[in-house]
């Protein structure tokens, strides 16, 4: 068993059209015990809406999505006032869009599904080290 | 005028003649030259020499300012057939004026007919002359006359020789550009061959392009219900039974459901598109 994680104040949003990832992703992140507010998001708009009010440290962001896909999400972050960074986690395989999300700061990692525990603690882990001090 | 000066001056006119000679570029210059200058080798009423070669007639007759030019074996006189084939020079007088068509023989006092047969190595040459007392030829000009044949003969066989070069070598021009023509419609063939094949290549990679696209899209579109199944199972081991039969389960049967339309329209994708854009 790993050790459960010091969480502190981490705060989580998970946006993917998909209820199901949503539903998965949310209990991988309670099992691996990494932060306990956790708000998912089927409406990358809702989520959007929400990021200056709760602030959150870190975005689990799809990019093929109806009206506005994880590009377009990115994109519209710059418009708001938020330090959170974003993990895309994706079924795409293409090099092409591994390439693209190069061109975001915000982006630290670039997963293809499906989520497991260890990548998780993995970029969890690598977040904290570098923003937490 | 005493023998001696008559070979003087004869020799000078020769030489003279010679010069003029080489200048001829053809059969016509060659008669041209010729009738201009007999007058001043020796008399004569009538002089005619006559070319055989392996393909051709030629008959030069000459009188004082005038020449005649045939190209027929009917043209010769039947003295002329003779001595080609008896080869035996004559001189002889004559009664009945056969040379109607080029002199007025009712002026001529005493005529004789001379006549010579010489072999050159490509042409059989024959050479006569019509005289008079009036215009008199006798056994001194034959040297004269002999030196006359030879340059004649020799000038006349080259401009031939000449004439055949020409010939070939229009022949060949005309082989060269049909050649050329040929060549020309070679590359013609060519590039237009290289021009279709361009243009099959360019259709071929656009359509790889496009088959290129439809295999990446189908693996994405597969992969993300399969993602949900792989995820559903990874967390399925911290439920309860009851749990598990409630939540997961579910899921689970619904991205099943998912993973499988989505590969019967792949399949179906795969039967049309991919069959649209195969190359035929």
């Amino acid at each position: 068993m790993t050790a459960p994680i010091d969480t502190k104040e981490l705060k989580i949003f998970l946006v993917d059209d998909q209820k199901i990832t949503n539903f998965i992703n949310k209990k991988i992140i309670d099992i691996a015990g990494v932060s306990r507010f956790v708000y998912d998001f089927i409406d990358p708009k809702e989520a959007l809406d929400k990021l200056e009010e709760n602030q959150p440290n870190l975005i689990l962001l799809d990019l093929n999505m109806p009206d506005i896909d994880g590009w377009g999400f990115l994109d519209r972050m710059e418009e708001k006032n938020t330090d959170a960074k974003v993990v895309i986690v994706t079924s795409s395989t293409s090099p092409f869009d591994v390439e693209k999300a190069k061109n975001y700061n915000r982006v630290i990692q670039y997963i293809t599904k499906p989520l497991n525990k260890d990548i998780l603690i993995g970029f969890v882990n690598q977040y904290k080290k570098r923003y937490f001090i | 005028m005493d023998s001696s000066a008559k070979y003087r001056i004869t020799y000078e006119a020769f030489s003279k003649f010679s010069g003029n000679l080489s200048k001829a570029k053809d059969v016509n210059e060659l008669a041209a030259i010729v009738s201009k200058n007999l007058k001043y080798l020796f008399d004569y009423r009538l002089f005619r020499i006559i070319f055989l070669t392996e393909k051709k007639v030629k008959i030069f007759t000459f009188k004082t300012g005038k020449f005649w030019i045939a190209n027929y074996k009917k043209d010769l006189f039947s003295f002329e057939n003779k001595l080609l084939s008896d080869k035996i020079p004559f001189s002889t007088y004559f009664e009945d004026c056969r040379f109607d068509e080029f002199i007025d023989c009712s002026q001529m006092k005493n005529p004789q007919l001379w006549g010579w047969f010489y072999q050159y190595n490509s042409a059989q040459v024959c050479a006569s002359v019509v005289t008079d007392e009036i215009r008199l030829f006798d056994q001194s000009d034959v040297e004269i006359l002999n030196l006359l044949v030879d340059s004649f003969t020799t000038k006349y066989l080259q401009i031939r020789l000449q004439e055949e070069l020409n010939a070939k070598n229009k022949n060949l021009e005309k082989a060269i550009l049909i050649i050329e023509n040929k060549n020309e419609e070679i590359r013609k063939i060519n590039s237009n061959q290289k021009d279709i094949i361009d243009l099959r290549t360019q259709e071929i990679r656009g359509k790889n392009n496009k088959l290129l696209e439809i295999s990446r899209l189908n693996a994405h579109n597969v992969r993300e219900p399969l993602s949900r199944i792989l995820g559903l199972l990874e967390i399925s081991e911290f439920y309860s039974p009851e749990q598990l039969q409630e939540e997961v389960l579910q899921y689970l049967k619904e991205s099943a459901l998912e993973l499988d339309e989505t590969l019967k329209s792949v399949i179906e994708m795969s039967s049309g598109e991919i069959d649209k854009l195969s190359v035929s």
